[in-house]
């Protein structure tokens, strides 16, 4: 048993739990758009939103009415709200936090670093755990945004292949920025706890930074929910980028805190 | 050849007064090397520095010829036994075993096979569930069954039985005699005494002596005085290296080989040097002190 199928042995329960727990939610959501179409009650939602004076003044009730209708009978909108930009964009950050948080922490915690350093170097062991979680993530990212495409399959929907990998592409890079911070926290920290505790603190503050005015490019979960490949089809170009940058140099910052820590 | 040297070595850490500082240590290859020394006083701080598990503030550390940090290059080469030896918790002893086959460097199935006859423990057992001595035990599979230059073991023997104890230092013995350097700590006097070719004596972070433990043994001698016989000697005339004074007598290790012995009972009648062995030396060392280098 190599270092990495050990570390991806020691994440399979974890990983599977999240991919079952992924699929059976997305099988529930998509499979089930007939049934939402039947219960989502389009007057009642048109006379919540006579209450926007914002919105009487762009358009009449008629349109907005009649607009809220398509929206309703399109599949997409569908899937890229209800399922990309609520329940898995949510279970893949449940996915980077409890695949990440113990990958060094936990070693340190329970002394078994030892037994690592004194027979690898020290670059092997961050390669093999950082790969290895990755990996877990990614595979969670890849059958989630597969998903409508196949369900597509079984029933009476289409959804375009190109739409669900530009998808997985935004949210892998997007995640790969977040799992960073969950790596680096578990290599900073000598215990379990922290990481969580720290990567809850800085997904829910950026989230918070996304929501001032002028700052709402750093809001990470507009790029993990994919709204802006619904509305262009195309990816945010600058902004993967950008977060992708950001990720490697946070991943370089661990691997150099990981190379000179004492343990 | 030198299989370890160590110079003006400095280790400090955060949040805590302990320093371990060594001016200068050289271990020959092929011998065994023991560390002794109370809790606290710096031994495993200085294995794991010769294991680059933590890095040194300076100073300057040689192992088989490369720097601790070359890891690449030493890897092969080296095997260690922690003090802690805690493995993966959620592993069976089998597992753990497999794993360790696919990531030690240099590791011999046969050997394992072998050494899992001298430690028999149940494959199927949890590693959560095994005694502090059975995972010694398992450890010590993992730690000899395979091909190194040096061993370096942080407490090998505790929480093992006598038996145990006793198959360890064989093995230890079986791999000075293949030509390995060895290098342990211990608390017990006794297996040092038996098993080692030289010792070091950490006290506070510094090495209060070091040497040829028959060398030490020729070299030092005991004197136990009373009160008026300590007295009479003016204090020029021993070399003194530790003293502690009981109720009524005083216990002090003096330097000097035979001739000093001779010369001394020659003026001083009285006096009866005796042979030390390493629990006299070690007694009077950490209790007194000692000189630090």
């Amino acid at each position: 048993m190599s270092l990495l199928i050990k570390e991806l042995w020691d994440l399979r329960w974890r990983g599977t739990i999240l991919l079952f727990l992924t699929l059976l939610t997305g099988y529930f959501v998509l499979s089930n758009y007939e049934w939402f179409k039947t219960v989502a009650d389009i007057a009642q939602i048109t006379q919540g939103l006579k209450q926007a004076p914002f919105l009487n003044q762009l358009l009449d009730m008629e349109t907005l009415n009649q607009q809220l209708l398509e929206l309703f009978n399109n599949i997409d909108f569908y899937v890229w709200s209800q399922w990309f930009g609520k329940n898995l964009y949510q279970l893949i950050l449940l996915a980077i936090i409890i695949l990440t948080f113990p990958l060094f922490a936990r070693e340190t915690e329970q002394n078994t670093n030892y037994f690592l350093l004194s027979n690898r170097t020290r670059k092997q062991i961050f390669l093999s755990k950082i790969l290895a979680s990755f990996f877990g993530i990614f595979l969670i990212i890849a059958a989630g945004s597969i998903l409508p495409v196949v369900i597509a399959l079984f029933h009476d929907f289409n959804f375009s292949l190109e739409q669900a990998l530009m998808y997985g592409l935004q949210l892998s890079i997007s995640s790969l920025f977040l799992y960073s911070v969950v790596v680096f926290f578990s290599i900073t920290f000598n215990d379990v706890i922290k990481p969580v505790i720290a990567s809850v603190i800085v997904f829910v503050a950026l989230g918070l930074m996304g929501k001032i005015s002028g700052m709402l490019y750093l809001n990470i979960y507009r790029y993990m929910t994919g709204v802006d490949i619904f509305f262009t089809s195309s990816i945010q170009t600058t902004a993967m980028i950008v977060i992708l940058i950001l990720a490697l140099f946070i991943l370089m910052g661990s691997w150099h805190i990981f190379k000179n820590k004492d343990f | 050849m030198y299989a370890v040297q160590i110079k003006e070595l400095c280790k400090s850490y955060k949040n805590s007064s302990f320093t371990l500082q060594i001016t200068d240590l050289s271990l020959e290859a092929g011998s065994i090397f023991g560390l002794l020394g109370p809790n606290g006083a710096g031994k495993t701080s200085l294995l794991q520095l010769l294991m680059d598990i933590v890095r040194p503030d300076r100073g300057y550390i040689e192992i088989l010829g490369h720097r601790p940090f070359e890891r690449e290059k030493l890897q092969a080469k080296i095997s260690y036994m922690p003090e802690n030896k805690n493995l993966y918790h959620n592993m069976t002893v089998k597992k753990m075993l497999d794993y360790a086959s696919g990531i030690i460097p240099g590791w011999d199935n046969d050997k394992a096979l072998e050494l899992k006859n001298i430690f028999p423990l149940e494959g199927k057992k949890r590693i959560s569930t095994l005694s502090y001595g059975e995972r010694t035990q398992l450890y010590a599979i993992l730690t000899f069954a395979r091909s190194a230059e040096l061993f370096i073991l942080d407490e090998p023997t505790r929480g093992l039985d006598p038996i145990m104890q006793e198959q360890m230092l064989q093995l230890i013995k079986e791999k000075s005699w293949q030509g390995k350097t060895i290098i342990f700590s211990s608390h017990q006097l006794g297996e040092i005494e038996e098993s080692v070719d030289t010792l070091a004596m950490l006290r506070k972070g510094h090495m209060v002596l070091n040497g040829n433990l028959d060398d030490l043994k020729s070299e030092l001698f005991l004197l136990k005085l009373g009160k008026s016989e300590l007295s009479a000697i003016p204090p020029s005339t021993l070399d003194i290296v530790a003293t502690h004074h009981q109720h009524k007598q005083s216990l002090i290790l003096c330097q000097g080989g035979m001739e000093s012995r001779q010369k001394l009972q020659a003026d001083f009648a009285f006096l009866n040097p005796e042979n030390v062995n390493i629990k006299d030396i070690f007694l009077l060392l950490m209790e007194n002190g000692g000189e630090e280098e």
